[in-house]
């Protein structure tokens, strides 16, 4: 077995380049100049073979701050001195374990990071929300705000986006009716933030509330509600998203999701479906606790104040129509019979009394009739 | 490439060239083999995928180790020290310092909450400046995992001055429509390579910026002059007085009607048609353009008396373009002929459990994984084929078309200490300003 050879050595000191000779003893290798001055003595058990292309036996010394390097060309006297040094990586076995390692860490990471989207985020946000300033809501809410009247205000007959806003009798009228509806609601919610509550201009059946105690209640609602039980259901599911402060709840999880998916995960090429798919099957879910938990509190507010509970349940199913089309886990309402039933289950019988008069729900119904 | 492969070929590789006299120049060559690479990088996609995309900082650095290894100056080839544990590390602090960054930058949007639009500048300039940071820092990272010799490469400065620098120069970039581009890409580079050191061997760039304005300015011209055009003639026939009034009301849909204009004056249509043709020759000519930057910048690299010559050709980089472009529309047909089997066969085999008729979570769940997958897969394969067929081969041939004269000057150069951590190159990859 050949122990002696030629080699080139690079002191890690200078870069000079010198031709050595190289012995392989028992326990370690030899680097001696040709005039046979000991240059280095490397134990096998300190070198690590490193990356070259094909034709070159390159070895360094591991755990070393000083870049020496030994290059051997003489392919015999190279294999002879793989022989002694660990570990040798002569099938890329080292390589393929660290890689299965690597994918293995990796799934874990994973593991751990949907759980923690599943269930951490949603905790974390709910803890959180509550201990954040109402007043940095409220400016939340204000910056949405200005968007949502973007969005939303889509006519072009030169009528106002907010109802109600005119000087005549009837309108006057109307504004009293919400005001009082709204009034008793509010009473007996308990908020920590005074509400702002609008009726929009706008066809659709919907209500939606904003970061900062802002529902804007569509005028489709009104048209399509058949009593003041039914619109004040709808009221009262939008203020429970108010008193659980769902807006900040929704942008620390959206943030949290974003970390999660975008910036820890799922940043390769081809990634960005994997993230859309991700966030959006998460945020759903997330949505979908958030308005079960809005029913629950509103039905318990109706009780409280008088209404009747059970309204919004027959509403949503009356409106929910052919619902179905969306698979479940897309969605961001629980389906209108879960919700009816859910409701149902929460609600005691009510005391039914009239949270309006005919003639003032009579007003609030045409609130949006005139300019 | 194991150990083994090397071992194994160890005969047939020629003995180390001597060392040439100090007047001829050295011819830069590039060892690497193709093969090796296709089968690193098709593993990488794959483990990628599965990963979610952990798996990068192993793929990073066996690229790197790769054209490191492959590139080779006088008998001898660069290495790469650096280890994908390192850049986890240095990936994890830069989240734990973007994540405070982006809540900073949140509520102060809500503070300056009515011009909502400047302060999407405000976070842009920010990120923006991290960015730029964060490339000086990754770079003096590379610089100090690389090996050569026996020595390191390690980079001086300060970063936070080199990103005030590159921002700075933004605004002439800017102004002139991308016309002080040169000067500044030369003012940058002479920064980054006046602090770049080999051992105790300084570096410096020789480049200068109207050289390359020179060369670069006809197609600055070809691309730029359609849109200038379209802005001109688009100018001409445009109804300025009913633009007024547009403004003056402030109505989105009348501004649109007067750049709509009527049947024979088209001021929209010129507009887009104009920049339409710009993106277009934009496109054609991003090869010739690289390679013009390429060349310029590879002639403008010293590092102690040791200066570096280029003769890059343009056709080049085409040719690897073009390459890339028809490997991808191969790939294409063969991935739409496998999925469409896979699709039928999948179809085939599900049709008893579920109804694909109507809606249900089963269908579609397995219909949105199947996009799903079937959406990474091709991509990640195009990205492969452009890692392959494009990048390394840029490298390949700029490596090749370079040649250092008095290379003797890296003779006798003495080690300095230096390291450095990863965090620049964590941020750069939070930050989406990596490279290799």
């Amino acid at each position: 077995m050949t122990t002696t050879g030629d080699g080139i050595f690079y002191d890690g000191r200078t870069s000079d380049r010198r031709k050595v000779a190289v012995d392989i003893g028992s326990d370690a290798v030899q680097v001696s100049a040709p005039d046979g001055a000991l240059l280095a003595q490397w134990r096998f058990t300190d070198i690590a073979p490193l990356t070259t292309p094909a034709g070159v036996l390159r070895l360094g010394l591991a755990n070393a701050t000083a870049a020496a390097r030994l290059e051997i060309h003489d392919r015999t006297l190279a294999g002879a001195l793989l022989a002694h040094v660990k570990p040798t990586d002569r099938t890329g076995l080292t390589d393929r374990r660290t890689r299965v390692k690597v994918v293995a860490f990796s799934l874990a990471a994973i593991a751990t990071l949907i759980g923690g989207a599943i269930w951490g985020v949603p905790l974390l946000a709910d803890r959180i929300a509550p201990h954040l300033p109402v007043a940095l809501e409220m400016r939340l809410g204000a910056a949405i705000d200005m968007e949502v009247r973007q969005a939303l205000d889509s006519s072009t007959d030169g009528k106002a986006f907010e109802c109600g806003t005119g000087d005549s009798s009837s309108a006057l009228a109307a504004r009293d009716a919400f005001a009082k509806l709204v009034a008793s609601l509010e009473g007996g919610a308990g908020l920590s933030l005074p509400l702002r509550t609008l009726v929009v201009r706008r066809p659709d059946v919907n209500a939606i509330t904003l970061p900062g105690g802002r529902i804007y209640v569509f005028n489709g609602l009104l048209t399509k509600a058949d009593s003041i039980d039914e619109v004040a259901g709808v009221l009262g599911h939008e203020i429970g998203h108010v008193a659980h402060r769902d807006g900040t709840k929704s942008v620390l999880e959206t943030a949290g999701l974003s970390l999660l998916f975008g910036m820890l995960l799922g940043d390769f090429t081809g990634g960005g479906a994997v993230i859309v798919a991700g966030k959006t099957v998460l945020r759903t879910a997330y949505s979908r606790a958030a308005e079960a938990a809005a029913d629950e509190f509103g039905a318990k507010l109706m009780y409280k104040v008088g209404g009747d509970p059970h309204a919004l349940g027959a509403f949503l199913l009356r409106i929910s129509g052919k619902s179905g089309a969306v698979p479940h886990f897309l969605l961001d309402h629980p389906q209108a019979q879960e919700r009816a039933d859910a409701i149902a289950r929460i609600a005691q019988p009510s005391p039914a009394r009239a949270l309006l008069t005919p003639t003032e729900w009579g007003a609030l119904k045409r609130i949006c009739a005139e300019g | 490439m194991t150990i083994a492969d090397c071992v194994d070929t160890a005969a047939d590789a020629a003995p180390p060239d001597t060392p040439s006299l100090p007047s001829s120049p050295v011819r830069l060559r590039f060892v690497g083999h193709r093969g090796d690479y296709w089968r690193l990088m098709i593993r990488g996609g794959a483990l990628q995928a599965i990963t979610l995309g952990i798996y990068r900082f192993w793929l990073f650095t066996d690229m790197r180790r790769f054209l490191w290894a492959s590139t080779e100056v006088e008998g001898e080839t660069l290495e790469y020290t650096g280890t994908a544990a390192e850049l986890l590390i240095g990936f994890l602090m830069a989240i734990g310092i973007l994540v405070p960054v982006y809540a900073l930058l949140f509520v102060a949007s809500l503070e300056f909450g009515m011009v909502s639009q400047l302060s999407a500048i405000v976070a842009f300039v920010v990120l923006a400046g991290f960015g730029q940071y964060a490339a000086f820092r990754a770079r003096r990272y590379r610089l100090t995992r690389t090996v050569f010799r026996g020595l390191r490469f390690h980079q001086g400065g300060s970063a936070v001055r080199y990103a005030v620098r590159a921002m700075l120069w933004w605004i002439p970039i800017a102004i002139t429509l991308g016309l002080a581009s040169p000067w500044a890409t030369t003012n940058l580079e002479r920064y980054k390579m006046r602090n770049t050191f080999y051992g105790n061997l300084g570096g410096s760039f020789a480049g200068s910026g109207g050289r390359l304005f020179r060369r670069s300015i006809l197609v600055w011209l070809l691309v730029v002059s359609p849109l200038l055009l379209g802005l001109a003639a688009a100018a001409a026939v445009i109804d300025w007085p009913a633009a007024a009034r547009a403004l003056d009301r402030g109505n989105l849909t009348s501004v649109i009607a007067v750049l709509d204009g009527n049947d024979r004056t088209k001021p929209a249509f010129i507009l887009l048609g104009g920049a339409a043709w710009s993106v277009f020759i934009g496109f054609v000519l991003y090869p010739a353009y690289q390679a013009i930057v390429m060349r310029w910048w590879l002639g403008g690299l010293r590092l102690g008396g040791a200066a570096v010559a280029s003769d890059l050709r343009i056709r080049r980089y085409y040719g690897a373009y073009l390459r890339y472009l028809l490997y991808v529309l191969l790939f294409s047909i063969a991935f739409s002929i496998v999925g469409g089997i896979m699709l039928g066969s999948g179809y085939m085999a599900l049709r008893g459990q579920i109804d694909f008729d109507r809606t249900s979570l089963p269908r579609d769940g397995v219909a949105a994984g199947s996009l799903i997958v079937a959406y990474v897969i091709y991509i990640l394969g195009c990205s492969t084929f452009y890692q392959v067929v494009v990048k390394m081969r840029l490298w390949q041939v700029a490596v090749e078309s370079m040649l250092i004269s008095s290379l003797g000057a890296l003779d006798h150069v003495q080690a300095t200490e230096a390291t450095s951590s990863a965090v620049g190159e964590g941020l750069a990859d939070a930050l989406g300003t990596g490279s290799i």
